[in-house]
């Protein structure tokens, strides 16, 4: 059951009636079955996996929290190895069996080929996103941050939350445990953020998002014969797609969470008003995940309090293992090569940075930022979305090696409508943010008539429905 | 006393402002929908401008009550349509047809398309073009059922939300359809209604690459036949049969022009012709094997679609024949 399908916009109808209908202390245990239920919708085996990840995070939290000393690290080592190692079977077995191989014949035995059997199991919806909630909640609980959970049906309903299930954002346990034990009334403003946020997610990935994925597809099917123009395209608007994908998924979490009356955390801000790299990546693009890193990677390896060599291999290591996670591809590890060596060049670069600074007007300085670090990151998208590293370097060759012959081809591009509009609907996002940015869009729409205000969840309604590409794709990050 | 129950009861907003709250949202509602309302309203008004080929639209516009052919079938079956192919071939034959093929139709959309035809037309005659990979998936006939784009130019028609009532299999396309999003929501609807394979190829000729024609046939055909599917569809057109009959129609069964670069690579072709010929001369309906009357790649636009010239071959020749046999021997039914 995907988001972006009618039938879930029936089956969240279904749960918010019964969940506020029912006594307070029936609710935590209605989100759970929705929950599950909303899982076996996708594959019923899948509800194994998940019962298993939450069974052995629920033991091993308790076991934890009893033991201390080298018993206790070692309790939570094997609680953190499982899970990895559930997730690595599924995701990584075969391409490191494959990786292996071919790493094996080319430089010990070239003319010697060699075969390990491959697993050939499908990556189940979700299990990237849950094994992090799990592994959180372990740490957390060794490092006496929250106490062991004591109830096993809030435990499950921690991993299992349906809006967060499939592709975050990664919650932390504390904040969530906690808010399950609050009381939820029906606070009529909340449930009206919760719609707006559904509403604006809805619009970016069915309107938006799925429209440009089109183009997109285009171009990164056999790119060797595809026009440079076709592939410029496809690179420009691989980062709106990507960006409205994700969110979108984020936004409907958050929205239907706060439905609920639940809150989840912000998972993205606006991230290509970016002024760089690091502003990119710390606060504003997948923010839940970037926090993680950060608090169960980055800080373990000792972060920016070590030797400066030692902090850009901590650097480099967080975005290559990142990289890793969203796929058992060379290209994701490429990706996060990309990030994590911008990331360094950026710290590298900390004087003269401040000395143009000082030289230049604020406003173009900005803008220069802006303008450079959304560019260094749509060059490591071309890898992200490509199928193999020599198809992101055929993207980027030929449509860089075509540049001073961009004017003449753009003549014998196809400037169709869906084109157009597709351009639209960037400016609008782009305007939108801008807007969200400096005075908070919401808030400013909140504060105007309520004909205005009606007039824009009606005009975004009806694109949906006049405009939305329904019931195409599945959530992009659904994948890793 | 219940301690939580009282904290519940302090952080309630006033029972005023949930009623406010839940009368806006009502009110919200209310101008949704007749906002929604104007939005039907304006695709029916595009389908009325803009359809002419969907056959649902064809069956709901259709000029005449009776008709003495009605053409059922896939995409092999379209050409006769194509352009002015259909008055041509109705003043060769001396009668009324109307053409209600559907490109990738198995025998469910066929069967579904007919009855609602019959639910408001008379025919004396159902010719009904057999392909062989209309009986082997889902694909061509629930999936295809389900395909929005199949009534994305359907007119609102009460007759049609009671032939869709009467098929299990067609239910999940009714929301989409009685709601009018199917229409609302159509990419196309500013496009003329007709097919691809119609506006850019029907007046070229296909040059022969073998990788294209194999491409063409694992797109059809499943991997490997199922012969409990086979006999599914196979009681499916059965059933299509006796609704003709019951409607007073005479049922025919050709199998198009096709050419020997393709017809020879179809799996179990030779079984399934023997299989559906037994049930034809079980059942009693009249059959004509076309399939190697036109062999030459001249008259085909692509890999197995009769071109201008093939379709005007046709006519003229063994299925403007067949026609005039057929509406000779149904006089007077």
């Amino acid at each position: 059951m995907q988001f972006n399908s009618f039938l879930f916009l029936l089956f969240f109808a279904v749960v918010v009636v019964v969940y506020y209908a029912a006594p307070q202390r029936w609710r935590w245990i209605i989100l759970l079955l929705a929950s599950y239920y909303f899982y076996s919708t996708f594959q019923l085996e899948y509800l194994l996996l998940l019962a298993f990840d939450t069974l052995v995070t629920f033991g091993g939290g308790l076991l934890i929290a009893r033991a201390e000393g080298r018993r206790r690290y070692g309790l939570l080592a094997v609680g953190v190895l499982i899970e990895l190692a559930v997730l690595g079977l599924f995701k990584y077995f075969d391409f490191a069996a494959s990786s292996l191989v071919a790493g094996y014949s080319a430089l010990a035995h070239p003319a010697q080929a060699v075969t390990v059997p491959k697993l050939g199991l499908v990556l189940p919806v979700g299990l990237s996103f849950y094994t992090f909630s799990c592994v959180s909640y372990l740490v957390d609980v060794y490092r006496r941050k929250i106490p062991a959970e004591a109830n096993l049906g809030r435990m499950a309903l921690y991993v299992a939350f349906f809006p967060k299930l499939l592709a975050g954002p990664i919650e932390r346990a504390g904040p969530f445990l906690m808010e399950l034990l609050k009381p939820v009334r029906f606070d009529p403003a909340v449930v009206a953020m919760g719609l707006q946020l559904m509403l604006l997610g809805l619009f970016k990935k069915v309107v938006i998002a799925d429209r440009l994925a089109g183009f997109v597809n285009t171009g990164f099917t056999d790119p060797s014969f595809q026009s440079p123009v076709t592939l410029l395209v496809s690179i420009y608007f691989y980062a709106f797609q990507i960006y409205c994908d994700f969110s979108a998924y984020s936004d409907l979490a958050i929205g239907a969470a706060a439905v609920l009356g639940l809150k989840l955390m912000e998972n993205f801000r606006r991230p290509y008003l970016s002024r760089n790299i690091a502003e990119f990546w710390s606060t504003r693009w997948h923010i839940s995940l970037s926090l993680f890193w950060r608090d169960y990677l980055y800080i373990p390896l000792g972060g920016s309090r070590v030797s400066k060599p030692r902090w850009y291999l901590n650097q480099l290591i967080v975005f290559l293992v990142s990289g890793l996670w969203h796929g058992a591809n060379w290209t994701f590890v490429m990706w996060g090569g990309i990030n994590g060596l911008a990331q360094v060049i950026y710290i590298m670069a900390a004087n003269p940075r401040k000395a143009l600074a000082r030289i230049l007007p604020a406003w173009l300085w900005g803008t220069l930022g802006v303008l450079l670090t959304f560019h260094v990151v749509l060059l490591a998208w071309v890898f992200f979305r490509a199928d193999s590293i020599a198809q992101a370097w055929t993207v980027l060759t030929r449509t860089l090696g075509a540049v001073p012959r961009l004017p003449g081809l753009m003549a014998h591009y196809n400037w169709t409508g869906e084109f157009w509009l597709s351009i639209g609907l960037i400016v609008l996002l782009i305007a939108y943010e801008v807007i969200e940015e400096t005075r908070g869009f919401w808030n400013w729409l909140g504060s105007r008539p309520i004909v205005l205000r009606w007039g824009v969840y009606y005009a975004m309604s009806a694109m949906l429905l006049v405009f939305g590409k329904w019931g195409l794709s599945q959530f992009v990050y659904m994948n890793f | 006393m219940d301690i939580e129950a009282t904290v519940i009861e302090e952080m309630k907003p006033g029972a005023g402002a949930i009623r406010r709250a839940l009368r806006l949202g009502g009110l919200f509602v209310l101008v949704g929908l007749v906002l929604y309302g104007a939005l039907y309203a304006w695709s029916e008004a595009l389908v009325r401008q803009y359809g002419e080929r969907n056959r649902f639209f064809m069956v709901n516009t259709a000029p005449l009550a009776s008709y003495d052919v009605a053409i059922l079938g896939a995409s092999h079956a379209m050409p006769f349509d194509f352009g002015d192919m259909n008055a041509r071939l109705e003043k060769a034959a001396s009668a009324r047809i109307i053409n209600l093929s559907l490109e990738g139709a198995g025998v469910l959309p066929n069967r579904l398309v007919l009855d609602y035809f019959l639910a408001r037309h008379q025919t004396r005659t159902v010719l009904f073009f057999l392909d062989s990979f209309a009986f082997y998936s889902r694909q061509w006939n629930e999936d295809r059922i389900n395909d929005a784009n199949l009534f994305d130019r359907a007119t609102f028609d009460p007759d049609l939300v009671a032939t869709l009532l009467r098929y299990p299999w067609s239910w999940p396309v009714l929301p989409g359809y009685v709601s009018g999003f199917i229409k609302i929501n159509n990419a196309n609807r500013l496009a003329p209604d007709i097919s691809e394979m119609e506006a850019t190829k029907f007046t070229g000729t296909y040059r022969s690459i073998p990788q294209i024609d194999k491409e063409r046939i694992t797109y059809l055909y499943p991997v490997a036949i199922d012969p409990a599917v086979f006999a599914h569809y196979r009681a499916e057109f059965e059933d299509m049969v006796r609704l003709a009959r019951a409607h007073g129609a005479s049922f025919v069964v050709v199998k198009p022009p096709m050419p020997p670069r393709y017809r020879d690579h179809l799996p179990d072709e030779q079984q399934f012709d023997a299989t559906m010929q037994a049930l034809m001369k079980a059942d009693d309906i009249p059959y004509y094997d076309l399939s190697a009357s036109l062999p030459d790649d001249k008259f085909y636009e692509d890999t197995d679609h009769l071109n201008r010239d093939g379709v005007e071959a046709s006519i003229n020749g063994a299925f403007g024949d067949m026609l005039r046999k057929i509406l000779g021997s149904t006089q007077g039914q």
